[in-house]
């Protein structure tokens, strides 16, 4: 256990999961968090992002969620249901780099990797040429 | 105009689109309009040799400073979310709140954001080390996704809780990190460093008396800006305008102002 | 514009006046504003890049200077990691611009330099011979370290306009430290008086986009204007600026500045109302406009701002929502500003609304002849085709990475008007051109400079 004295990292003393209680909802909290390694549902209470405590087990059903989790070898947990959802701009959010060959308007756009042959023959890609 | 939908917290954060507490959305535009007066002059002298019509709107200010959110809509149709005192393009770049408020923290590449960590692990090695071990952030643009940001900061909450908005300043100074409290209005107004520079005057108005406003931010070697006073009453210089420019004499202002015209 | 005016043009309403002059599609039809004025842009993250970015919409001949192969930070940034615009540079196909760039570096040329080389600051010392304005906003002081600060441009061209922008200004105690944008809006003071109050579980709140540094390049590059125009036409000077972000946003919170100065209050932040005008601010309408959308975004319920701060426009308010009483508990402004009242009045009208979706509450606030806005997202913005039209909002096919949206300068002007002719290009991308024209070295000198990674 490395975080076993954190506040706004809630180690699962069951699972050793750490939970991040993120401080836009945790800052000031009182109430049960279930874990998002085992589902234990804690009672935890935190003033000013200080714990009053150490977690509590308590019975379900959960206050809140998680902001995330992962395990102590950083494997992230973020299956809807452990964890409180993040933010979308779109319903296929991924937060990876995603290729785009379209433009909402369906005319070709540069959004995906290239390889050096698809550089030859443009000249704004390449370079300009009209020295 | 996308601005306010933006600003504030998300819904899964318990926020609502807010809007900014002062009149941004009219200094912008002002501004806009004033950059495009200016240029008119330019080419006016310079080549044009005429005038010109130049309009300019508020709303239209706003959207031209409003980052990539037409450029990111038009490429995958993403409307951009609420995300409250993060950034959705960088990570570190944020508010987050300390033991007696709010702490700003930034540092937006590799350099900045080892000594961020370094900073913090000074006092909590057991975070630093967690941190800085993470393959998940290893590359900068690999910690932008939310459930990284939420990571990053709540890590280094953890840290801001036990210190003060000063203590946090100092310690992440000392690695030339970008960092600052939120201030309140009295804590501006009092800074030493605003106040040494000039930030602050008061000015010494023949109508108001003396008023503490914010300096012109035009510092210019050959050309500095200035204050000369901060308004005047409705028609203080009439009489002045009138003569001088208009060249009409006491009859025709008295008539004007008995007609009420002016 | 009179001999411009013809009769023709004369004899139009306002309304075609104004569309014929600003026609946008005629925008390359017509000469550019800065036309001959050579910028030199040695700028990182947005407070500089914007700057600039203004300058080259208006048609100056802008040149942008970043670290060689990654470029300035900000390419490196985008939204949740998603977007990228590809190549990175023509070394690095497989990589791309992240959106953070983006609005910030449009028709600019981009070439790349290594300023702890010394041929680079030989580079640079050419270039300051030929060029009217420098905009820079690394750390203060970084520049005449490297020897390419105002002082060393002025002894080679005195007509020089040299802007240097950062956070804390050029001198005074703390003007070493480092700065952002949102530093600037914290210790500017702006942030404190932003986001909803205690009482409704709201804490200071950063305005979401990156304003103190797109609007502080806006300043300055409306300084940098002036400057040229003093220059060409009064004292054939070139001039140093500075402009510090917090000393910006300090500026323009005047009315704030002044009551504490007055009377020692603190202002603070009030959420969605305003603390000098009621009612004046943003209702929660209780019903999402696109219940069915799958876009969590467009899920939310909508917003509507309203203003009836006059007392015959509060009446209607109030007999729009069936309570005629409140106009007669708080008859005139002054019965209505005050905290408490604003607490009282609020709530009723959010009851009112809470079974409507936002433009359902716009259009009953229309009838009632009341100023009114639903708050839009970027979509709906987007959609807007009066943006498009009036080309404040421009969709453009930028030679490099084809169909964007973007947006454009928006002071509209009838005989100049500024246009976007790229977002941006590659790290690198102008280096030969560059280089040949304004240096006059030769290709394979280049490719020299190139393997010596110099550029
Ligand atoms: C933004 C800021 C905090 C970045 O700080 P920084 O990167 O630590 O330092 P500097 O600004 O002094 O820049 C110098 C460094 O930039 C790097 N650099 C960037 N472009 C370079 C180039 N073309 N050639 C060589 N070095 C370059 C170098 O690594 C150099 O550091 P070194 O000389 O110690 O090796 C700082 O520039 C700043 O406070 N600027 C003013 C405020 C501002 O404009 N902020 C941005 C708005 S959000
Ligand atoms: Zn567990």
């Amino acid at each position: 256990m490395i975080f076993k004295d954190s506040s706004l990292l809630l180690q699962c003393p069951k699972c050793t999961v750490i939970n991040y209680l993120d401080p836009f909802t945790f800052w000031n909290f009182k109430g049960k968090i279930k874990c998002a390694g085992c589902d234990a549902i804690w009672e935890y209470a935190l003033v000013n992002g200080h714990r009053q405590g150490p977690p509590a087990e308590g019975k379900a059903p959960h206050d809140r969620l998680p902001g995330f989790a992962q395990t102590t070898d950083w494997k992230p947990i973020t299956t809807p249901g452990k964890v409180a959802p993040a933010p979308q701009a779109r319903e296929d959010f991924q937060g990876k780099p995603i290729p785009i060959a379209k433009s909402i308007r369906g005319k070709v756009v540069s959004g995906s990797p290239l390889k050096a042959e698809d550089l030859v023959g443009s000249v704004p890609k390449m370079f300009y040429t009209g020295i | 105009m996308g601005f306010i939908h933006g600003t504030g917290a998300p819904v899964a954060f318990g926020g609502t689109p807010t809007r900014s507490g002062w009149w941004l959305a009219d200094q912008v535009g002002g501004t806009f309009a004033a950059m495009g007066a200016m240029a008119a002059l330019f080419a006016r002298e310079k080549f044009l040799g005429k005038g010109q019509f130049v309009e300019c709107t508020a709303a239209e200010g706003v959207m031209r400073i409003i980052d990539y959110n037409w450029g990111w809509h038009g490429m995958d149709g993403s409307v951009r979310p609420r995300y409250g005192n993060w950034d959705l393009a960088i990570n570190i770049y944020a508010v987050n709140p300390c033991a007696d408020g709010q702490i700003m923290v930034g540092g937006g590449h590799d350099r900045l954001w080892f000594r961020i960590w370094r900073a913090v692990g000074k006092d909590r090695p057991e975070l630093e080390q967690h941190i800085c071990e993470d393959p998940k952030l290893r590359v900068v643009t690999d910690r932008l996704p939310h459930y990284m940001q939420v990571e990053t900061y709540t890590t280094m909450c953890d840290w801001t809780k036990d210190k003060t908005r000063a203590q946090c300043e100092k310690s992440l100074q000392e690695e030339e990190v970008a960092s600052g409290g939120v201030s309140f209005l009295d804590e501006v107004c009092e800074f030493p460093h605003y106040k040494y520079r000039g930030h602050l005057e008061i000015c010494d108005d023949t109508n108001y008396g003396k008023v503490l406003i914010g300096a012109s931010s035009f510092i210019g070697m050959n050309t500095p800006g200035r204050i000369k006073w901060i308004g005047r009453t409705v028609g203080q210089d009439n009489e002045d305008v009138y003569r001088r420019l208009a060249g009409l004499d006491r009859e025709r202002l008295k008539a004007l102002r008995k007609g009420g015209v002016i | 514009m009179t001999a411009a005016v013809s009769k023709n043009l004369k004899d139009m309403t306002f309304e075609d006046f104004c569309r014929t002059v600003f026609d946008t599609t005629k925008r390359f039809e017509k000469p550019e504003t800065l036309k001959g004025v050579r910028v030199v842009s040695t700028t990182q993250y947005i407070l500089g890049p914007s700057c600039a970015c203004y300058l080259a919409e208006l048609g100056a001949e802008t040149i942008k200077v970043e670290l060689p192969k990654r470029g300035e930070p900000m390419r490196h940034t985008t939204p949740f990691n998603e977007p990228f615009l590809y190549p990175l540079s023509r070394w690095m196909p497989d990589k791309g611009t992240g959106l953070g760039f983006f609005g910030a570096n449009a028709n600019e040329y981009f070439l790349s330099l290594d300023f702890h080389k010394p041929e680079a600051i030989q580079i640079m010392k050419r270039l300051a011979a030929k060029t009217d304005v420098f905009c820079e906003n690394y750390r203060a002081g970084t520049f005449d370290r490297w020897g390419i600060g105002y002082r060393q441009h002025a002894q080679v061209n005195p007509r020089t306009i040299y802007q240097w922008m950062g956070g804390f200004g050029g001198w005074g105690p703390g003007r070493n430290r480092a700065s952002y944008d949102i530093l600037g809006q914290a210790q500017g003071g702006c942030f404190s008086i932003t986001g909803w109050h205690k009482e409704y579980g709201g804490m200071p709140s950063k305005q979401t986009i990156w304003i103190m540094d797109y609007w502080g390049g806006a300043i300055s590059a409306f300084n940098i204007i002036a400057c040229l125009y003093w220059r060409d036409n009064v004292s054939n000077k070139g001039n140093f600026l500075e402009y510090s972000q917090v000393h910006g946003a300090q500026r323009h919170l005047t009315d704030f500045i002044s009551l504490y100065g007055k009377t020692g209050v603190v202002a603070q932040r009030f959420g969605n109302w305003e603390p000098l005008l009621c009612v004046h601010g943003i209702l929660k309408c209780g019903k999402s406009s696109y219940p069915n959308s799958k876009n969590p975004q467009e899920q939310e319920v909508g917003f509507c701002f309203v203003s009836a701060y006059k007392d015959e426009d509060f009446v209607n308010l109030c007999n729009l929502i069936n309570r005629p009483d409140l106009a007669k508990k708080y008859p005139t402004h002054s019965d209505r500003v005050g905290a408490d009242a604003q607490s009282a009045i609020y709530p009723e009208l959010e009851k009112w609304a809470a079974d409507k979706t936002k433009e359902q509450a716009w259009e009953e606030f229309k009838k009632a002849g009341l100023v009114s806005q639903p708050v839009w997202n970027s979509k709906e913005v987007s959609a807007q085709e009066h943006y498009h039209l009036r080309g404040s909002l421009a969709w453009i096919d930028d030679p490099t990475f084809g169909d964007v949206q973007t947006q454009v300068l928006p002071a509209l002007m009838s005989e100049t008007p500024p246009r976007v002719r790229w977002v941006f290009k590659p790290v690198g991308a102008d280096n030969e051109y560059v280089l040949a024209k304004l240096c006059g070295y030769s290709g394979s000198h280049i490719a020299e400079l190139e393997q010596k990674e110099i550029i």
